[in-house]
């Protein structure tokens, strides 16, 4: 008998319309999409910051791609994108970066170690 | 011919904002004309490096200022640069005045950085303090001006 084990289902996501306000902590196992304003903690795999959207506070994702505004800390363990109208202040945290001109980098910025690629747990059993 | 020793260097933030590079003694030499300055690989300068286009393949520690920058692969630049457009595909470490910036795949700019556009490509690796200097009306604003000037060597 093969079993695996540690596979996921569909990841949770969130999304927060334009116009909307939160405040509070969040942990989002898939992505998390903001058009409109967040503040507070944030953990998510992947966070996209849509034109409209503001986020400020502890924000710790795999993932980033900016097109609105991201303040105060700010930690992508891998991959992060500022498109042309997007802006991040305060520090920043990466491990890859893109910059498409236009966007703002401002504050303290710093490169860290790639994540670490996850690893799935395989069990084999034999039946007998 | 003119003479390097007359170019005043900026030494402050605001100067370099509203410098006249149209003027600079570098570019109205060879107005038209294609003029550059080579570094080259087994090449190091210690002191100051002023042209209108300078391509850094080797090490450069003390002052740049030029129009355009750019520091190669194997290029090294230690210190100040005061420049219109930098290109970094070397590695950089430097208190860094321009309004363009772009590091290219491969490029290391470790800074504290003021500038007015930047991008950075896919392996581009960026760190320092960056901050932007704000245009208003086409004029350059420097809300920080005097604060954290890099000065010239």
């Amino acid at each position: 008998m093969v079993e695996k084990t540690g596979e996921q289902g569909p990841e949770g996501a969130v999304f927060i319309g334009a116009g909307v306000e939160l405040k509070g902590e969040m942990t989002v196992p898939g992505s998390a999409t903001v058009d409109g304003r967040f503040e507070g903690a944030l953990n998510a795999k992947s966070l996209v910051v849509g034109q409209t959207g503001h986020v400020s506070g502890e924000i710790n994702v795999e993932i980033a791609e900016v097109r609105g505004t991201v303040g105060n800390n700010l930690v992508v363990r891998s991959r992060l994108v500022l498109r042309s109208s997007g802006a991040i202040t305060g520090s920043c945290s990466y491990s890859k970066i893109m910059v498409e001109e236009g966007g703002e980098l401002s504050g303290s910025i710093e490169k860290i170690a790639p994540a670490e690629p996850e690893q799935k747990v395989v069990s084999i059993q034999r039946g007998d | 011919m003119y003479d390097c020793s007359l170019i005043t260097v900026p030494q402050h933030e605001d100067e370099v904002a509203e410098y006249d590079w149209e003027n600079f003694p570098p570019s109205m030499h060879r107005k038209g004309k294609t003029s550059f300055c080579i570094i080259d690989e087994c090449s190091g300068i210690e002191g100051k490096l002023i042209a209108r286009t300078a391509f850094v393949h080797g090490q450069v520690r003390g002052l740049v200022f030029a129009e355009h920058v750019t520091v190669e692969p194997t290029g090294r630049v230690d210190g100040v640069i005061f420049c219109r457009k930098l290109t970094v595909l070397g590695s950089v470490r430097a208190d860094v005045i321009c309004d363009n910036v772009l590091v290219r795949n491969g490029g290391r700019l470790s800074a504290a950085l003021k500038y007015r556009t930047i991008k950075i490509e896919p392996g581009g690796m960026v760190g320092g303090k960056f901050q932007r200097r704000v245009t208003i009306d086409g004029q350059a604003s420097t809300p920080a001006a005097g604060a954290g000037i890099p000065r010239a060597v």
